[in-house]
C-alpha cells in the first residue's frame, strides 16, 4: 500500500515539502554567513535579532494595529539595522580583531540577554497558539501548486523568493562592489584597511546595519512557520543553520542558501523514505528512532570533526596585531607573597563566617540555594579548566553534568549502588565521553570547539536523553529520574546540612586539584598553547594530549558537578537544568566573572544560585534598611534582568579578559602600590629632609 | 663526531600554483653553523616550517642522526632535537620569562604526569629552576626571571625565545631572522651568547638572516635561496662574493 | 534562561499522557456506579465550627494561607498558566468565603510565585522553609520541588499533568490521576468508530519515553479494539521532532496513502495546528483530529475552520454540561464576579480549591498539615463536588503499569466535546458527560453514559 504512488513522485513531493523549512534554514545560514564575513563575529545572537523584529512586527500589528507597511519598515529597516549599529558601536567597535573567541562569548551573552531586554522593554510575551501573520494578506491560506504534487502558500513562497533574490544581491554585493571589498577588508585588519585611506569604523558599521537588516528580515518571514512566537525557537534554528552555512564553510553565501534547503530537502526525504523499510528492518528503526530527531546536530559534528575543508579554515589572525596591548597577568603573578596570604586569609575568614551563619542560622532554603551554589561553582570549575586554563570553549559542558546525573539515577534504580560511588561512576563516564569527543576536535580552530560541542549538546538533548539506558526506562516512565541521598556510614546525606558539608569538601578537593594542575606541568602545556600552539610544539609540547586531558578532567567535574546536584534535588531534573541554552549561561557565568582563577568559578556559582534571592529579591536592602517593609517598591525585580545583566556583562570580557573579578583585583592592588608607593617616597623625602 | 646530523632532501612545497620550495636538500653537520639566506618570500621560514613539520612538504625526506622523522609530528621532532626560534615572535602571554623556560625544562625531561600534578607533586622542582636559571643568566636575562613576558623588549623576547629553545636541548637549533628588531649591539651580543652556549653543548645551528654581517661572522657555510630553489651553497665567504648571489639577493647587478 | 527545545518536551510528553489515560480507580464490582455520593465527610454546619488553634503554620484564627507557585516568566509555551490557575483558585475561595469561610476562617492566597521556568525547586523550599503557609498550590511546567514539599508534609494541590511526580507521594494532590501509563483502553478505539473512523494514525514526539510510550498506547489500543470497533491502526509515528521544525509533510503524505481518517495525538497545541494546517494543504481537512490539549475556547474559536469537526478531551466536567451536578455553575458565577475569563487552568485551580476545602473538612475542626493529608487520602470516592470522575484517594498515588491486577479492576471514564463552529459541544447528551468503561477485557465495549455528583 505505502508502495502505490511512485517512488518520483514521492521524490519531487519530498523536494517540495523540504522547500519550506529548508528556506527557513537558508534565511538564518546566510544572514550568519554575512554577520560572519562583514563583522568576524560568530554571532550566536543573530536568532535574538532575528526574534526582535519578528516580535516586534507581531507585536505592531496586532496590538497596536500598524498598517503592514509600516509595522514591517519600522521592525526590519529601523529597529534592526538600529540594533546593529548600537552592538557595532558599543561592543565590537572596541574589540581587537582576531578574537574570534572574545567575540563569540559576548555573541552568546548577547543572545541570553538580547530577547529578555526586548521583552521588558516592549511588555511582550509569547501568546501560545497565535500564529504569526506574513507579509502579504491571508498568506498561510492561499496555495499554489504548480506540479500538481504539493503545495506551497504564499508565506512559504514569499520567503523562498527571498533567500534566493537576497542572497543573489549580496553575493554580487560583494563580488562587484567596492564596499563588498572594503567590508572583507576590514575584518581581516581594519588598521590594513585604514593604511588604505578607508574609514574601517564607517565599513564596520555598514556591515552591522546589513546584516542585523538582514536578521530582521529573516526573522519576519520565517514567524509564520510558528504556532507560538517565542525566542527559544530562534535560538534553535541557529544550530540548525550553522550546519547550513557549514557547508558554505562560513564564507559563501549561495553555498550556505544551498545548504539550508538542501538540509531541509534531505529530513523530508530521509522522513518520506526511511519509514518504508523500518517497519521489516529493526536496525532502520533504531536509526529512524535516534537519528531523524537531530539531523541537523550530527550532521553539523561530523561536518566539523571530520570534514578537511573546514578544518582547514583557522582563525584569522591580524597581520598587524602585534601592536595591540598585551593581555595582562594575573594579580596573583605580580603581587607579593605577604599581599597574596593577606588576601587568602581574608577569603577564608569570610567564607568561615558565611559558613558558621549558614550551618547554625540559615533554613532550609538558604542551605539549599548554599549547596547549590557550591555544586554550580563545581561544575563552572570545569569551565575554568577548560576555557581559563586550556583557552577552550566548550558548549556540553551540561551534557556532562547531566551524564554524571544519569548514571547515578540508572546506578542507584538498576543496582542499588550507593549514590556516592555511583557518582565516581558517573563522572568517569562523563570524563570518557568528553575525552572521546574531544580527540576529533582539539586540533580544530578556536571557534570550532564550541560549534562541535553545541552540536553534541543538541544531540544529547535530542536523542541520547531519551534513550532506555540514560534518561528513560520503566523507572522513569513511572516515578521520574528520582535519586536517592546517600548514607556514608554514621553521616545520613538527607540532611540537608550534612550534605552541604559533603558538597563544600567535595569542592574543596576539586578546587585544590584544579589550582594543582594550573601551576602543574598540564597547565603550564596548557597556557603555553593558549600562548602559542606552534611554539609549545616547538619546545615538544603535543598539542593533542594535554588538550584531551583539559577535556577529560573537565569532563570529570562536570558529570561529579552534575551528580551531585542530581543528589541535592533528589532528582535529575534533566529539562531544568542541563539543557544546552543552560550551559550557555554558565559560561556567561565564568567568562564574566572570571575563568582563569577558582574564585570566578565560586563567585559564579554564588551569582548563580544567590544573586536572585539576595539583590533582585530585596532581601539585601531589606537586611540594611532593618526592616522588610521599607524595601523599595520595585522589588522585587523580574527575573528577567539576571539574563540581561549577566548577558550584557559579558560586553566586560572584551575590556577584562580576565573576567571581571580579576580587573577588580588588579585595580585595587595597583590603588594599593600607589599607596605604597607614595608612602615610600614621602619616607624617603623625610629621610633626606631630617 | 662527525657526518650529517640534519640531511634534508629535496624538499618541495606548492603553496596552490606557487611552489614556495622545489628540490632544496640542506646538509648540517654536528657542531657545524650554517646559514640561509634569500630575498623575502624566496622560502626561507618555510624551509624551517618543513624541517619542523609545521607544514608538510609535497616531496621529500628530513633524516635526523640517520632517523626518518618525515612523518613525526612538530613536538615529536622537537623532542628528539630540533628547536627552533621564529621570525615573528611567538611567546606565552600571561607567563613569566622563567615559566617560558620552566614548560620546556619538563617536557625535556619527560618527569611530568597528571598524577604528580594532581598530588601537588607538578610544582617546578629546585633542580630544574636552577637549570633555567643557569640559560637565563647566559643569556643576561637572569634578572628578569620574574618578569611577565609582556613587560619585555622585542629584543629580550627574541632571548627568551633563544633560551626556550635552549631547554629542549637540542641537536640542531633554527634561528629564524634572529637578529630583526635588534640594533647591532643587541645583535652582536647575542651572537656571541650563542658561540658560547654552542660551545658548551656542542649542537648545531641554522641560521636564517637577512643580516648579511651576522651570516659573514657566524656560519661556516651557507645555502642560498631564490624563489624556491637553492642557487648556491658552499663556505659562506665564497658564497658571498658569488656573483650570482649577489645579483639574486643583494640586487647588484654585476655586468 | 534555559528554556531551550529541550525544556518544553517533557511538559507536552506528560500533558499528552495526561490526556491518554485519564484512569479513575473505582470499587471492585465490575459494573459502573452511577450514584456516587458527595465526599464531605462532614456534616455542612460543622464547618463552621472554630477550634482554637496554635502552631500550625499559616494557620491564624482569621485565616488559612496558601501560597501559589506557577510557572509564568519564560514560559515556552506561551499559555497561561500561573495567572490563569490563580484566578480559578481565588474564585472558588471567594466562593466558599462568601458562605463563611471553614471553621470560621477565611481561605486565603497569601502569595503568589512565579517559578520562572526553572527556580520551582528553590521558590517550593522558600515556602517549605517559612511559616506563613498552610499549604501550597503547584500549577508549573518543570515540579522539581514536589518531592520536597512532600518529603516535609506539606499538602501539595497541583495540576494533573506531571503523573511521574507525583508518583508515590501521599502529599500531593493533582487535579487529576494518572496510575497507568501502558494501559491500553477502549476509549479511543470507540470515540474513532463513533465518528465513522476506519483508518486510525497515532502521532507523538520522539523526545522522551512517555511521549512515545503515550502514542505506542494508542496505537496499540486501536490494535486491540479493532474487531469491536472496526478502525485499524492504519499509521503510527511515535518519532515526530519536538516543535515541529521541519513540518510534517512527509508523515501526512504517508497518513495520506494509508487512507488515515482519524488521527489521535500526543502533541501540544501548537503541533496540532501545524498538523491541521498540513492535512488542509495535502486536501486532508475532512481528517478528523483527536486533540489532548486543545480544550481552549479563545484558541478554537480563532481556529474554527481548521478545527472543524475535531474533538477535545477535557479532563474535568466540560463547561458545556448541561447537569445541574457539581460546582460548575458556581465556577462561572465566581469568576464573573471577581472579572476573570472562565477557562480550562482556572478550573484546574477551582479544582485544586475545591480539594482544599474537601481535605479541610476531612480533618475536622483541629486540624493540622498531618491530619489534613492522612484524612483526605481516606476518601474513597472523590469527585471534587462532582466535577471528577470518582477518584479513590487512598491508592490513587501509587502508579501500576500493563496487566497487573489494578489494571483489571480499572474502570475508565472519558469526556470529551467536539467542536462545531469554533465552539465545544456534546456528541450525545451534555446532561451525562462521561463515557464510562467498566473494567474487565471481557466487558463491554459499548460505553455507559454517566453523570457524577
Amino acid at each position: 500500500m505505502l508502495f502505490a504512488s511512485s517512488v518520483a513522485e514521492d521524490f519531487l513531493r519530498g523536494i517540495l515539502q523540504g522547500l519550506p523549512p529548508g528556506a527557513v534554514y537558508g534565511l538564518i545560514a546566510v544572514g550568519f554567513v554575512l554577520a560572519y564575513k562583514t563583522s568576524g563575529v560568530f554571532n550566536l545572537a543573530f536568532g535574538a535579532q532575528a526574534y526582535i523584529s519578528a516580535a516586534l512586527f507581531f507585536h505592531a500589528r496586532n496590538e497596536w494595529q500598524w498598517n503592514v507597511v509600516v509595522a514591517f519598515t519600522f521592525a526590519v529597516f529601523l529597529v534592526a539595522p538600529a540594533i546593529g549599529l548600537i552592538l557595532e558601536r558599543l561592543i565590537f567597535r572596541h574589540l581587537p580583531p582576531g578574537s574570534a573567541l572574545a567575540k563569540l562569548v559576548i555573541a552568546i551573552g548577547l543572545s541570553v540577554a538580547l530577547p529578555h531586554l526586548f521583552e521588558l522593554l516592549i511588555g511582550f510575551e509569547p501568546v501560545g497558539g497565535r500564529t504569526p501573520e506574513g507579509l502579504l494578506p491571508n498568506g498561510g491560506g492561499v496555495f499554489y501548486d504548480p506540479f500538481g504534487v504539493y503545495p506551497l502558500s504564499r508565506n512559504e513562497l514569499t520567503a523562498l523568493v527571498v533567500a534566493v533574490i537576497a542572497t543573489a544581491l549580496l553575493t554580487a554585493l560583494f563580488r562587484f562592489s567596492a564596499i563588498g571589498l572594503q567590508m572583507r577588508a576590514a575584518v581581516e585588519s581594519p588598521r590594513m584597511t585604514e593604511l588604505n585611506g578607508i574609514r574601517a569604523d564607517r565599513v564596520a558599521a555598514f556591515s552591522w546595519a546589513l546584516s542585523s537588516t538582514f536578521a530582521g528580515l529573516a526573522g519576519v518571514l520565517m514567524a509564520p512557520r510558528f504556532n507560538t512566537l517565542a525566542a527559544p525557537d530562534y535560538f534553535n534554528l541557529i544550530i540548525v543553520a550553522i550546519t547550513a552555512a557549514a557547508f558554505g564553510r562560513l564564507m559563501s553565501l549561495p553555498r550556505a542558501l544551498v545548504g539550508g534547503f538542501g538540509l531541509g530537502i534531505l529530513i523530508a526525504q530521509v522522513d518520506t523514505f526511511l519509514p518504508r523499510f523500518s517497519a521489516n528492518n529493526s536496525w532502520v528503526k533504531a536509526i529512524e528512532d535516534n537519528v531523524t530527531p537531530a539531523m541537523p546536530f550530527i550532521a553539523l559534528f561530523l561536518l566539523v570533526a571530520f570534514w578537511p575543508p573546514l578544518r582547514a579554515n583557522k582563525d584569522q589572525v591580524d597581520p598587524l596585531s602585534g601592536v595591540d596591548p598585551p593581555p595582562q597577568l594575573p594579580v596573583a603573578v605580580v603581587r607579593t607573597r605577604f599581599m597574596t596570604n593577606l588576601t587568602h586569609s581574608v577569603g577564608v575568614g569570610f567564607l568561615s563566617v558565611v559558613g558558621f551563619v549558614v550551618m547554625t542560622r540559615a533554613d532550609k532554603s538558604w542551605v539549599f540555594l548554599v549547596t547549590q551554589a557550591a555544586i554550580i561553582s563545581l561544575i563552572l570549575l570545569s569551565i575554568t579548566v577548560l576555557t581559563g586554563l586550556g583557552g577552550m570553549i566548550s558548549l556540553s559542558q551540561g551534557s556532562f553534568a547531566a551524564i554524571g546525573a544519569f548514571t547515578v539515577f540508572q546506578l542507584a534504580d538498576r543496582t542499588g549502588m550507593s549514590t556516592v560511588l555511583a557518582a565516581v561512576i558517573g563522572a568517569l563516564v562523563a570524563a570518557a565521553v568528553s575525552g572521546l569527543l574531544a580527540i576529533p576536535l582539539v586540533r580544530l580552530g578556536g571557534m570550532w570547539v564550541p560549534i562541535a560541542t553545541l552540536a553534541f549538546a543538541s544531540f544529547f538533548d535530542a536523542v541520547v536523553v531519551k534513550l532506555p539506558f540514560v534518561g528513560g526506562g520503566d523507572k522513569a516512565l513511572i516515578e521520574g529520574t528520582r535519586i536517592p541521598r546517600p548514607v556514608i556510614g554514621p553521616w545520613n546525606l538527607t540532611n540537608d546540612k550534612t550534605f552541604l558539608v559533603f558538597v563544600v569538601l567535595i569542592l574543596i578537593v576539586v578546587s585544590a586539584g584544579v589550582i594543582a594542575i594550573r601551576s602543574g606541568t598540564l597547565g603550564r602545556s596548557l597556557a603555553a598553547l593558549r600562548g602559542s600552539e606552534v611554539a609549545s610544539q616547538s619546545i615538544g609540547v603535543s598539542p593533542v594530549r594535554p588538550r584531551v586531558i583539559a577535556f577529560v578532567i573537565s569532563g570529570f567535574i562536570a558529570g561529579l558537578g552534575g551528580a551531585l546536584l542530581g543528589m541535592q534535588q533528589e532528582n535529575v531534573n534533566y529539562a531544568g537544568n542541563f539543557t544546552p541554552y543552560a550551559t550557555l549561561f554558565w559560561l556567561v557565568l565564568v567568562v564574566t566573572l572570571g575563568s582563569r582563577t577558582v574564585e570566578g568559578a565560586i563567585q559564579g556559582g554564588v551569582g548563580f544560585s544567590l544573586f536572585d534571592r539576595i539583590i533582585f529579591r530585596g532581601d539585601l536592602f531589606g537586611w540594611i534598611l532593618r526592616d522588610p517593609d521599607r524595601v523599595p517598591g520595585f522589588f522585587p525585580v523580574s527575573a528577567k534582568w539576571r539574563f540581561v545583566l549577566f548577558g550584557l556583562s559579558t560586553i566586560g570580557f572584551a575590556k577584562h579578559p580576565e573576567g571581571l573579578v580579576e580587573s577588580g583585583k588588579r585595580k585595587s592592588h595597583e590603588r594599593m602600590e600607589r599607596r605604597r608607593a607614595r608612602r615610600e617616597a614621602r619616607k624617603s623625602l623625610e629621610g633626606a629632609s631630617s | 663526531m662527525s657526518g650529517i646530523l640534519l640531511d634534508v632532501r629535496n624538499i618541495g612545497k606548492n603553496f596552490d600554483a606557487i611552489a614556495a620550495l622545489s628540490e632544496v636538500s640542506v646538509q648540517v653537520e654536528a657542531g657545524e653553523r650554517i646559514g640561509i639566506i634569500g630575498p623575502n618570500g624566496a622560502g626561507k621560514t618555510t624551509f624551517f616550517n618543513c624541517v619542523l613539520g609545521v607544514l608538510t612538504p609535497d616531496t621529500g625526506t628530513v633524516y635526523l642522526a640517520s632517523e626518518d622523522i618525515s612523518q613525526f609530528p612538530v613536538h615529536e621532532r622537537a623532542r628528539r632535537g630540533i628547536g627552533r626560534t621564529f621570525q615573528r615572535i611567538e611567546l606565552f602571554s600571561g607567563s613569566t620569562v622563567r615559566d617560558h623556560l620552566l614548560i620546556a625544562e619538563r617536557i625535556r625531561r619527560g618527569t611530568g604526569n597528571l598524577w604528580r600534578d594532581l598530588t601537588g607533586r607538578g610544582k617546578p622542582r629546585i633542580e630544574e629552576i636552577e637549570a633555567c636559571d643557569h640559560v637565563l643568566d647566559l643569556l643576561g636575562l637572569g634578572e628578569l626571571a620574574n618578569r611577565p613576558i609582556e613587560q619585555l623588549s622585542l629584543g629580550q623576547g627574541r632571548l627568551v625565545e633563544v633560551g626556550r629553545a635552549l631547554m629542549t636541548q637540542p641537536k640542531v637549533l633554527l634561528l629564524d631572522e634572529p637578529s630583526s628588531g635588534l640594533d647591532h649591539q643587541e645583535t652582536a651580543d647575542l651572537a656571541e651568547t650563542l658561540l658560547e652556549v654552542q660551545a658548551s653543548s656542542n649542537f648545531s645551528i641554522i641560521l636564517v638572516e637577512h643580516d648579511v654581517e651576522l651570516v659573514a661572522s657566524f656560519t661556516d657555510r651557507c645555502y642560498v635561496l631564490d624563489f624556491g630553489r637553492l642557487i648556491a651553497s658552499g663556505a659562506t665567504q665564497e658564497v658571498l662574493t658569488n656573483p650570482v648571489v649577489r645579483e639574486a639577493y643583494l640586487g647588484e647587478n654585476i655586468s | 534562561m534555559k528554556k531551550g527545545l529541550g525544556s518544553a518536551l517533557l511538559v507536552v510528553a506528560a500533558m499528552a499522557v495526561g490526556a491518554c489515560s485519564n484512569a479513575s480507580e473505582e470499587s471492585k464490582d465490575t459494573s459502573v456506579d452511577t450514584s456516587t455520593e458527595t465526599t464531605e465527610a462532614v456534616a455542612p454546619g460543622q464547618r463552621d465550627e472554630f477550634v482554637a488553634i496554635t502552631g500550625v503554620p499559616g494557620v491564624t484564627d482569621e485565616e488559612i494561607s496558601y501560597a501559589v507557585i506557577g510557572t509564568k516568566t519564560n514560559n515556552p509555551l506561551g499559555t497561561c498558566i500561573l495567572d490563569c490557575f490563580t484566578e480559578g483558585i481565588e474564585a472558588y475561595f471567594a466562593y466558599r468565603n462568601s458562605e463563611g469561610g471553614v471553621y470560621g476562617r477565611d481561605l486565603v492566597v497569601a502569595d503568589v510565585i512565579d517559578d520562572e521556568l526553572t527556580l520551582n525547586q528553590q521558590k517550593s523550599l522558600e515556602v517549605a522553609s517559612s511559616s506563613d503557609y498552610f499549604g501550597v498550590f503547584q500549577a508549573t511546567l518543570f515540579p522539581a520541588g514536589w518531592g520536597l514539599l512532600n518529603d516535609d508534609g506539606i499538602p501539595t494541590y497541583t495540576w494533573g499533568i506531571h503523573g511521574a511526580d507525583a508518583a508515590n507521594r501521599k502529599a500531593i494532590f493533582p487535579s487529576m490521576i494518572i496510575r497507568c501509563e501502558t494501559c491500553t483502553r477502549p476509549a479511543m478505539p470507540y470515540i474513532a468508530s463513533r465518528v465513522g473512523a476506519k483508518n486510525a494514525a497515532s502521532l507523538g514526539y520522539g523526545i522522551s519515553e512517555t511521549s512515545k510510550v503515550c502514542t505506542q498506547t494508542i496505537a496499540a489500543s486501536f490494535d486491540l479494539y479493532e474487531s469491536e470497533s472496526g478502525v485499524a491502526n492504519a499509521y503510527m509515528n511515535d518519532n515526530l521532532a519536538y516543535g515541529l521544525p521541519n513540518g510534517i509533510g512527509p508523515e501526512v503524505t504517508a497518513m495520506k496513502a494509508a487512507g488515515v481518517d482519524f488521527i489521535a495525538t500526543c502533541m501540544d497545541l501548537n503541533g496540532m495546528k501545524t498538523l491541521a494546517q498540513e492535512l488542509d494543504r495535502q486536501g486532508m481537512g475532512d481528517v478528523v483530529l483527536y486533540h489532548p490539549n486543545s480544550y481552549d475556547q479563545t484558541f478554537v474559536a480563532e481556529n474554527a475552520a481548521l478545527f472543524e469537526g475535531d474533538l477535545v478531551t477535557v479532563g474535568f466536567r466540560p463547561f458545556e454540561s448541561t447537569s445541574d451536578k457539581g460546582s460548575k455553575d458556581e465556577f462561572l458565577k465566581w469568576m464573573e464576579e471577581l472579572g476573570y475569563q472562565p477557562n480550562e487552568l482556572a478550573m484546574v485551580g477551582w479544582i485544586s480549591a475545591t480539594q482544599v476545602f474537601d481535605s479541610l473538612i476531612a480533618a475536622g475542626p483541629e486540624f493540622n498539615r498531618e491530619k489534613v493529608i492522612s484524612s483526605f487520602r481516606a476518601v474513597k470516592e472523590y469527585t471534587a463536588g462532582g466535577l471528577l470522575q470518582p477518584i479513590d484517594m487512598s491508592t490513587a498515588y501509587i502508579p501500576y503499569v500493563s496487566g497487573s491486577p489494578d489494571a483489571a479492576a480499572e474502570t475508565q471514564c472519558e469526556s470529551f466535546v467536539v467542536i462545531v463552529g469554533g465552539k465545544f459541544e456534546f456528541l450525545d447528551d451534555a446532561s451525562k458527560p462521561w463515557y464510562c468503561w467498566a473494567p474487565g477485557a471481557d466487558a463491554e465495549f459499548e460505553p455507559e453514559l454517566v453523570d457524577f455528583d
